[in-house]
């Protein structure tokens, strides 16, 4: 390593600035083919001048860069959120359609009523006494357009009312939820010979007025019996009761 | 009425429309402000146009050159910008970044020829041209570079800083005394001459590359 004197490394330094007046610059350019040494030294801070703008761009160009990975780390955390979150939504859905859509329904008692219960049909128009006929005619009416507090009223007014009507009477305290008043209308007609053909639509509406009150043994009775007209449906019943 | 010649003109307009609308053209709408805090700031600023710009005229090179192309452009106009050369100018500054990339590329060997690259208005080639020593003048290989920019690092970041404002921003002894918060202008003068003697120094003890 050379050192140069106070006086060349001025020099130098001030032909690097550019601060060299013309008769300056001929004898530094004299000075440089005379002197070896002095013209190395020169290249030398030359260089030294360049390695500042060659490491200048340098930081510069590792700024761009490392900022260019950053987006690209924060683009990719995005799409990775997006990703995640698509495929949650997208297992939810699927999860749904294969689990929850298809997936038997647990019932409690009185949502399970509410599924089993049909009102019977009233059959149509059914004559009565001449002079109930038009009462009777209201009630049905009522009945069928499930108008219930309407048709119960009307079906009170009638003077010996037929065991089907009393029937439909039951039906329609199911209907607006009074088990308690249906039961023992059921019950009587359980014993009325008129009704034979209807015991097993009396046995269902029976075992779901026990199950508006909280009671499956009606409807376990059902399903002790295979033959019954409506075993299939208190064997369902049950079961989703008991999920 | 419409004829059925009157509907396919319109057709044909709309379909001119909508790829006009997706065809890079050199003076796209930008903003004035160039006030920007740092390069990275800038970035944000041009790369969409940028990329979109350079896809569009240099398909035949891919978007890692683009990138790197655009980062040079970036680096060439930051220097420069703060040297002071493009204080006054009015041109769009997506302009000046594609007149130098546009220079970039044919250094790298495209042969492509830009028209309106070429016929740029003289306020904004004028800059460009003023800017093209540093893209054509450069003659340090790869391996040199790597040997000064190793040297450049070994420095202080104090003295780092101070070479950098003094001759790459090319700012004035004052001016330097003022923002590295020198007594004097006399303290900064000793300063920058005993931090270049260190970088001679390094650059003498690491050896040159062949």
């Amino acid at each position: 390593m050379v050192n140069l004197n106070d006086e060349d490394r001025q020099l130098i330094e001030r032909h690097l600035d550019g601060l060299l007046t013309t008769t300056e610059q001929l004898e530094f350019a004299q000075k440089c083919q005379s002197d070896e040494v002095f013209a190395a030294q020169v290249r030398a801070y030359e260089q030294a001048v360049s390695a500042v703008k060659v490491g200048n761009r340098a930081q510069l160009k590792a700024q761009l860069t490392q900022h260019v990975q950053k987006k690209k780390v924060k683009r990719m955390k995005l799409l990775r959120g997006w990703f995640v979150g698509l495929s949650a939504a997208a297992s939810l859905v699927i999860g749904w359609f294969v689990f929850g859509h298809n997936a038997p329904k647990t019932y409690s008692y009185e949502e399970a009523f509410q599924v089993a219960f049909q009102p019977a049909h009233s059959g149509g128009i059914e004559k009565g006494a001449p002079t109930q006929t038009s009462l009777l005619d209201s009630a049905y009416q009522a009945y069928d357009n499930q108008n219930w507090q309407v048709a119960i009223a009307l079906f009170d007014r009638l003077d010996a009312p037929k065991p089907k009507t009393l029937f439909l009477k039951a039906n329609a305290y199911l209907a607006i939820g009074q088990p308690e008043k249906a039961t023992p209308i059921l019950n009587d007609l359980k014993k009325n010979p008129q009704l034979a053909e209807r015991q097993e639509d009396i046995d269902w509406y029976l075992a779901l007025c026990a199950l508006r009150k909280g009671d499956t043994e009606g409807v376990q009775k059902l399903v002790a019996m295979p033959n019954h007209l409506y075993y299939a449906r208190a064997q369902k019943l049950l079961e989703q009761i008991k999920r | 009425m419409f004829k059925k010649g009157r509907i396919g003109f319109f057709l044909l307009y709309f379909v001119g429309i909508f790829f006009k609308k997706n065809q890079p053209t050199y003076y796209m709408p930008v903003h004035q402000d160039d006030h920007y805090k740092d390069i990275t700031e800038l970035y944000d600023a041009y790369q969409v146009q940028f990329k979109k710009w350079a896809k569009w005229h240099f398909p035949q090179y891919d978007s890692l050159v683009h990138e790197d192309v655009f980062h040079d452009a970036l680096i060439i106009y930051w220097e420069n910008y703060k040297k002071g050369k493009f204080q006054d100018l009015t041109a769009p500054l997506i302009n000046l970044l594609i007149g130098i990339a546009y220079n970039l590329f044919r250094k790298m060997g495209s042969k492509q020829v830009l028209e309106f690259v070429e016929q740029m208005p003289e306020t904004e080639r004028t800059a460009v041209q003023s800017v093209l020593e540093d893209i054509i003048g450069e003659e340090t290989s790869a391996e040199q570079k790597i040997w000064l920019n190793g040297a450049f690092c070994q420095l202080g970041g104090e003295c780092q800083r101070l070479l950098t404002l003094f001759y790459v921003e090319q700012k004035k002894i004052n001016e330097i005394t003022e923002i590295m918060g020198y007594k004097n202008n006399n303290v900064a003068s000793v300063m920058k001459s005993r931090c270049l003697k260190t970088l001679k120094e390094i650059l003498e003890n690491h050896g040159k590359p062949k």
